[in-house]
């Protein structure tokens, strides 16, 4: 499998450092100069320096023959247009967002172009989980 | 009071405009489609950006400026942009006009989505994915090339 990542922070990095575990082929694509290096000098030759956002850099990366495109950026516009430019213009199979505002999940969900990752839900449901416990019958709500 | 109405011709069926992004685009979109009996709306995240209007069409209430990110539905809502008969969106980034316009036209239901982007790539494929699209670039080109 061929996966592209757009983001070399926390979660675009862990998720590259799994799937090269994973002995898979990856690119890492961010337009920081200091993410790019810090990508290159712990995983190898396997970053883009570019912003997504602009189709040359997704060509450049490789985006037509990829499988996969997982996009990790904090602006949810921003992965929006990369999950677009992939999914319609490169052709690629699945295209996954973390998506940061909840109500962008509709948006995603309704252009169909990929799987999004509520990242509040997700946290708050965790909080929710574990904090479930404490409470009796002062909260109400679901 | 002193602006009687920008010298444009009168749009048909265009009674209600919101406009996404008050820099210098937006600001002067607005201030041409202004005249008695329509209603403009202008929306930025900036409140700076209001410097862009001007003062005497604000005072009459012909253009409301809202402060409101546009990459949000919810922002969009409160400025009644589902109201309206056109979204115009004309914000410096061409990744937030692609979201505010996709928003407007298949959550709000906008009868006429307008989207600003310099790429001349996105530009064709967000053509072909509904949006009316203009171009900064491809304007200046065509004005450039007429004035050779």
């Amino acid at each position: 499998m061929y996966a592209i990542i757009v983001g070399a922070g926390r979660v675009g990095t862990a998720i590259a450092r799994w799937l090269l575990d994973a002995e898979q082929e990856i690119t890492v694509i961010d337009r920081d100069p200091e993410r790019f290096a810090a990508i290159e000098d712990e995983l190898g030759s396997v970053a883009v320096r570019g912003d997504a956002t602009e189709s040359q850099v997704l060509w450049q990366a490789g985006a037509s023959r990829a499988d996969v495109l997982i996009a990790t950026g904090r602006r949810d516009d921003e992965n929006l247009v990369i999950c677009q430019l992939a999914a319609n213009l490169f052709g690629v199979g699945r295209v996954l967002s973390i998506v940061s505002i909840s109500e962008h999940v509709e948006l995603f969900n309704r252009l169909g172009v990929s799987e999004s990752i509520d990242t509040t839900a997700i946290m708050v449901d965790a909080i929710e989980e574990r904090l479930g416990g404490l409470l009796v019958d002062d909260v109400g709500g679901s | 009071m002193t602006n009687n109405g920008a010298p444009l011709p009168m749009i048909r069926g265009l009674n209600r405009v919101s406009i996404g992004g008050c820099g210098r685009t937006g600001a002067s979109i607005a201030t041409a489609l202004c005249r008695p009996g329509r209603t403009v709306h202008i929306l930025d995240s900036s409140v700076d950006a209001f410097d862009h209007l001007p003062r005497d069409i604000v005072r009459n209430g012909l253009l409301v400026p809202f402060l409101a990110d546009i990459t949000l539905e919810s922002d969009l809502r409160k400025a009644g942009v589902q109201d309206t008969d056109v979204f115009i969106a004309t914000a410096g980034s061409d990744p937030v006009n692609i979201m505010a316009a996709q928003i407007a036209l298949h959550i709000l239901d906008v009868n006429r989505v307008v989207c600003r982007l310099d790429d001349p790539v996105k530009r064709d494929l967000y053509e072909d994915l509904d949006l009316t699209t203009i171009s900064h670039t491809e304007i200046l080109r065509d004005l450039a090339l007429e004035r050779l």
